[in-house]
């Protein structure tokens, strides 16, 4: 079998410029957390069904282990570990911390991935939005009680904030 | 809330959990995250069929492939380790990793491939061969069980390897003279915890010549297990990593020593990370799949005089720790019930499946399913209330500590105040008005309710230790000797040093041991850590104190007992002006001996480690029954709504009152009954590790194993009944299971009242439109 | 879980695909990808050649018809479909569709192309473009052609277009003259592919009568499928209850479920039966308005 060619690829993950040479069949999943290093993007079921993966690629909320690195050449992608900081998470990471929405942790990165995307386009989704956005990513741990109240914590907090505004 | 809170500073408040910062920001390690120079990475062969002879394992293609290192086979595994170690002393079930002389069942591992790259890996594994001669498969284990029925471990003579029945109470004497007896039958499907990581596993040999074990495991006692198995004292299984999901099912012993053994062959660190279908065809993983059979003796008034429970457990392939599901229940045999007489016995049955895990419970969810149908349907039969005949059997609040048959002793509970709390906040009389004008306008609308017991704080085994360590400058380091799966044990260790020793939150340091680190600790299971780590630290946190008293003492000149402790102050009880600080008392025990009671060890560092209440460790029980120290208690009640037409069913409404004692943390114990929630709903409506008549799972993806969303779990509205248990310094109890040994028969309630109207009733789980489906078009044809 | 090597294509445009299609034995279009890679992780699909068709972004378009119809470029992005207005005012039954494919994550990449091509039995693109008699547009290396939705399905995972062929546009017509539409579908859970779905379309005549009926059908058959009897049976009455009981009790006729792990056939067809009638009660309600 004559090995497949590699291709070098260039990105941005988290504002951070990449230069890297994959083989076609490479997962973004597989580069961002091995080649590049962000292992706050988990894996999960790898056939797109969990969400554990959940990154945001050119604005878009996708699973990454069903995008090859291939395609992301040029791509602008966020991780979890573009999100908030040491001091100052964001408003939905700072909810999951006041409601305890996670328990092992495990889907939480890309759960908080899936909650930014829905609110940036939607700062006030009804509840009707906000379940079928969660929806999409699964969690073992919390039967999602705590990551509702979470969201709807901030999305009362938008509200107030347009109310004033 | 309740008095008991506010007696302490930390205990029972929603103190934000510790672990949660990292989590939120992706910063968890987990074993996927961990790499070791020049490390190789193993993926298997999985057995195409369920049941053969193994002839031959051909790797040479394999071997030649690009980035190959190694290929390992059972054949060398016997060469390199002890068979893995079981449940129950069977000389003739052996057990490797690998299948050795024999596949049996569909997916088991038959050779592993090391390589640079998983994916090179998995380009090998594609060219071993397998050499093999098929034979019947058995996916039934009624039919396994038959003694004409073909041998999975032929030495051994018999698929049935576990067998017990055990009368307690003059069983045959309340079935002769009852009013009613009744016989009903229940299937409980396979599922289990499913945790999003798979179980990951890295080994490598150290320089000084240790074998090095990190894995996504829930069970330090592996440690003292691994010197056995691998034949080497020469072992450290670490215990640093966060695990992500275990519920029970994260053991994952084949797949550890399975890399030890790679790693030992290859000379070079490998990683073994299963991936999703490698997890859930022969992970080791799979919950409780039982037929039960239940006989019912019952008073005209409906009061139950006697149980008679045989169950046929299929354990699948091997009986790694599978049959302890089965005994688990013998703990709460008879639930919350005032009943006399139980016989508890069936038949443990080797079959072409991947192993049993004690998964969230250990079998006491499918036990209180079938205990909880039966109370509904012996009300259906005798025609009184599902509530009121449940109210008329509670052991009752004055009766505690109540001695069960069998033996164990259930500590404290309020199961009726549980059950009417629940009722007056579901607002039940509205919910029935509601239920009839649905009825009448031709929908299917059912109201569920069932109890249930959890066992909590298993104690039998194992003791739980902790070191406290108080350094120079005052800071606190707590090392615990396991690690977590989503417990937020950090949180609950640092609250519970705060709370006693009056440091703050940012002066205590939690780490986790590791397997020659001298914490002798016992596996998150059965609910224990809260019981057991919570008693340790209790415990230690005592002899922190009488040290720090006795150099405050001899400091200030006086004996220990005139020391009065104020928070991080030790002051002189007569002359409060005469005191010393944390500060002072930490850098004195650092400082030079003179400065120190004579005699007294220099610095501060207690280990304890608790052995569990009096009433596990000092009492012989009747054979086959088993005693936990705290008994929890939940009631939970439940809306469902059936589309007649699609057979949909929908879950409107979901409320529960639960009691464990003292609460720790509210947002901890709040998201485990959640949690538990969500799992119930799960295997009750959805989740099927189901095999086709050949012995191939159906279900090893994600497609097909239907995990709840968000959109399937409806709002659960959680309340609280606190009932202290007197085995526990703060009254508090197991907490993490007992939603989920509920849930499941809270729900077929629901469900069934339902569709009681087409004269259907629900006797197994998953509860699936098609079972709807088929039960509507069964009852209909029977009418 | 990876997948088994394969080669790589960037298209650079349609020709340059189907060239690159054309010039190997095994290629495959890699559309969003969203059935795909899954399935290369699985390596349930292990094609030497991935052809990939991101990079045609004039693909990406929907745009109206003189007739009051509309066109979609095959690399439309589902999610774009499912915030168009245009699809809303013009083909509605796809706009109620939308939702219920799979999660937004999926559908911000997968593309009404991709979807249409996979032709999985589950896909209520599929079945959607069969109600609305939608045509595909396509180009290989013999040329363009276009081809009707209700000629495009083959068989399980399978369309009539050959190797080098690629799926460029879909040609959705104007609704006929007074007609509604309506899709339902029963999932086990929240996005989900279908235990069974129903996309219809009817007309009706000044005199009240059905003028024009499509049944089409999902997780029924091998494919995508139309039911011609139950249409047929629809044509020239009233909607009424027995006209709708009659089209639900023929549609057997013509559908072929087969059982898997969540359903048996028997239980999908009586899925299909009530599915149809639920349909058609809010088709025709659609149409009077």
């Amino acid at each position: 079998m004559v090995e497949p060619a590699r291709f070098p690829i260039t990105l941005t993950v988290n504002g951070m410029p990449h230069s890297v040479t994959v083989e076609p069949r490479r997962t973004l999943l597989d580069c961002l957390r091995d080649d590049l290093v962000y292992p706050g993007t988990h894996v999960g079921c790898e056939h797109g069904v969990c969400g554990c993966c959940n990154v945001i690629v050119d604005g878009a909320l996708v699973r990454s282990c069903l995008m090859l690195a291939v395609q992301a050449d040029g791509a602008d992608v966020e991780t979890i570990e573009g999100v908030g900081t040491e001091d100052e998470l964001s408003p939905i990471q700072e909810a999951f911390c006041a409601k305890h929405a996670m328990q092992c942790g495990y889907c939480t990165p890309g759960m908080v991935m899936t909650l930014e995307d829905l609110l940036r386009g939607n700062p006030q989704p009804t509840e009707a939005e906000l379940v079928d956005a969660v929806s999409g990513n699964l969690c073992r741990c919390t039967g999602y009680q705590q990551i509702l109240q979470a969201a709807r914590s901030v999305i009362a907090d938008n509200a107030a904030k347009a109310g004033q505004a | 809330m309740t008095g008991t809170r506010s007696r302490y500073r930390y205990v029972g408040r929603p103190m934000p959990v510790i672990e949660d910062r990292r989590f939120v920001r992706g910063r968890g390690r987990y074993i996927n995250d961990l790499a070791m120079p020049a490390m190789l990475h193993l993926a298997v062969v999985p057995a195409p069929v369920a049941h053969a002879r193994l002839l031959g394992v051909d790797a040479a293609e394999a071997l030649a492939s690009p980035g190959v290192v190694a290929v390992l086979t059972g054949a060398d595994l016997v060469e390199m380790m002890e068979p893995v170690p079981q449940e129950l002393a069977l000389p003739e079930v052996i057990w490797y990793p690998l299948a050795v002389d024999k596949i049996r069942y569909a997916g088991e591992w038959v050779a592993a491939v090391v390589a640079t790259s998983r994916a090179a890996a998995e380009d090998a594994v594609e060219l071993v061969v397998i050499d093999f001669d098929e034979l019947e498969p058995l996916v039934d284990p009624r039919r396994a069980m038959r003694p004409d029925a073909a041998l999975l471990h032929e030495a051994q003579g018999t698929n049935v390897v576990w067998n017990e029945r055990h009368t307690w109470g003059d069983v045959d004497g309340e079935f002769a003279s009852a009013d009613h007896v009744y016989e009903y039958s229940y299937r409980w499907n396979r599922h289990s915890g499913v945790p999003l990581e798979t179980f990951g596993a890295i080994a490598q040999v150290d320089q000084t010549g240790i074998l090095e074990i990190w894995a996504s495991h829930q069970n330090p006692d592996i440690q003292q297990e691994a010197v056995r198995v691998m034949r080497t004292p020469k072992v450290k299984v670490h215990m640093d990593i966060d695990i992500g999901g275990s519920y029970g099912s994260k053991r994952g012993r084949k797949q550890m020593y399975l890399t030890a053994a790679a790693a030992i062959r290859a000379r070079r660190p490998v990683k073994f990370m299963e991936d999703r279908i490698e997890n859930m065809q022969a992970g080791d993983g799979h919950g409780p799949d039982r037929y039960y059979t239940v006989k019912v003796a019952a008073s005209a008034e409906g009061m139950v005089r006697a149980l008679d429970i045989d169950v046929i457990e299929d354990l699948g392939a091997y009986c790694g720790r599978g049959p302890r599901q089965i005994t688990k229940p013998t703990s709460a045999v008879v639930g919350p019930y005032r009943i006399p007489a139980v016989r508890y016995g069936g038949y443990g049955v080797l079959t072409c499946k991947t192993n049993q895990v004690p998964f969230r419970g250990a079998g006491q969810s499918p036990h209180n399913f079938a205990i909880e149908r039966t109370m509904d349907l012996l009300a259906r039969d005798l025609g009184i209330d599902r509530v009121e005949l449940r109210l008329r059997n509670y052991i009752q609040p004055e009766q505690f500590p109540y001695e069960i048959p069998g033996g164990a002793i259930y500590d404290s509970g309020n199961y009726p105040g549980a059950a009417e709390l629940a009722i007056k906040q579901a607002r039940f009389e509205d919910l029935l008005a509601e239920q009839a004008e649905a009825r009448a306008a031709g929908r299917l609308y059912g109201i569920g309710t069932a109890g249930g017991i959890e066992p909590g704080g298993a104690a039998a085994e194992h003791g739980e230790g902790v070191r406290i360590e108080v350094d120079a400058t005052g800071h606190v380091v707590a090392t615990i000797g396991f690690q977590s799966a989503g417990q937020a044990h950090e949180s609950m260790v640092t609250q519970l040093v705060c709370e006693e020793l009056g440091v703050e939150i940012e002066d205590v340091i939690v780490q986790r041991g590791h397997g020659l680190g001298g914490i002798y600790a016992g596996a998150p299971t059965g609910s224990r850590m809260t019981q057991m780590l919570g008693t340790s630290i209790y415990q230690c946190a005592k002899k922190v104190r009488a040290k720090l008293t006795a150099i405050a003492a001899f400091t200030l000149e006086v004996e220990p007992d005139e020391i009065e402790i104020d928070g991080t102050t030790y002051r002189v009880a007569a002359d409060p002006a005469k005191a010393m600080t944390w500060k002072q008392l930490a850098k004195t025990a650092y400082g030079p001996r003179l400065k120190n009671p004579p005699g007294m060890e220099p610095g501060i560092v207690e280990l304890n480690v608790y052995a569990g209440p009096d009433i596990v460790t000092k009492r012989k029980l009747t054979t086959g029954a088993k005693q936990f120290p705290t008994y929890a208690f939940d009631f939970h009640v439940v809306v469902a709504e059936v589309d007649p037409d699609t057979c949909e069913i929908t879950l409107r409404k979901y409320l529960v009152v639960h009691d464990c004692g003292t609460v720790l943390n509210p947002l901890v114990v709040d998201g485990f009954v959640y949690g538990g929630i969500g799992h119930g709903i799960g295997g009750a409506m959805y989740e099927n590790f189901a095999y086709d008549e050949n012995g191939q799972l159906l279900a090893v993806s994600f497609m097909d194993y239907l995990m709840p969303t968000a959109a399937e779990v409806p709002t659960v509205e959680l309340h609280e009944q606190c009932t202290p248990t007197p085995l526990h310094p703060y009254g508090a109890k197991g907490a993490a299971e007992g939603a989920y040994m509920t849930a499941p028969a809270a729900i077929a309630s629901a469900i069934e009242d339902a569709v009681a109207p087409l004269g259907v009733r629900i006797t197994e789980v998953p509860i699936t439109p098609q079972l709807i489906f088929d039960s509507m078009m069964a009852a209909r044809s029977n009418a | 879980m990876k997948p088994a090597p394969f080669d790589y294509h960037r298209a650079t445009d349609v020709d340059d695909a189907v060239a690159a299609l054309h010039a190997v034995e095994d290629g495959k279009a890699i559309a969003g990808g969203q059935s795909l890679i899954a399935l290369l992780n699985l390596r349930l699909a292990r094609p030497e050649l991935l052809v990939d068709l991101n990079p045609l972004r004039d693909l990406d378009y929907i745009e109206p018809t003189p007739d009051g119809g509309l066109v979609i470029g095959a690399m439309t992005r589902q999610r774009a479909v499912e915030r168009s207005a245009l699809v809303r005012e013009r083909c509605p039954i796809m706009f109620e569709a939308m939702p219920l494919v799979a999660h937004a994550a999926i559908r911000n990449r997968g593309t009404i192309g991709g979807s249409l091509a996979h032709a999985d039995t589950g896909s209520e693109l599929c079945t959607i473009s069969l109600a609305v008699d939608a045509r595909m547009r396509v180009r290989g290396q013999a040329g363009d052609r276009e081809i009707k939705a209700a000629d495009f399905f083959d068989g399980p995972l399978t369309t009539v277009l050959t190797p080098d062929e690629i799926l460029t546009e879909i040609v959705v017509p104007p609704a006929p003259a007074r007609s509604g539409a309506a899709f339902a579908e029963v999932s086990r859970r929240r996005g989900d592919f279908a235990l069974a779905g129903v996309g219809g379309v009817v007309g009706v005549g000044e005199d009240g009568t059905v003028t024009h009926a499509r049944l089409s059908y999902t997780s029924l058959g091998p494919t995508a499928l139309r039911s011609p009897h139950a249409e047929e049976s629809l044509l020239g009455n009233r909607l009424d209850e027995a006209t709708i009981e009659k089209a639900a009790s023929v549609v057997g006729e013509d559908l072929s479920p087969s059982d898997d792990l969540h359903a048996t056939a028997t239980f999908r067809l009586h899925l299909a039966r009530a599915l149809t009638r639920r349909v058609l009660h809010t088709a025709a309600g659609r149409a009077a308005t």
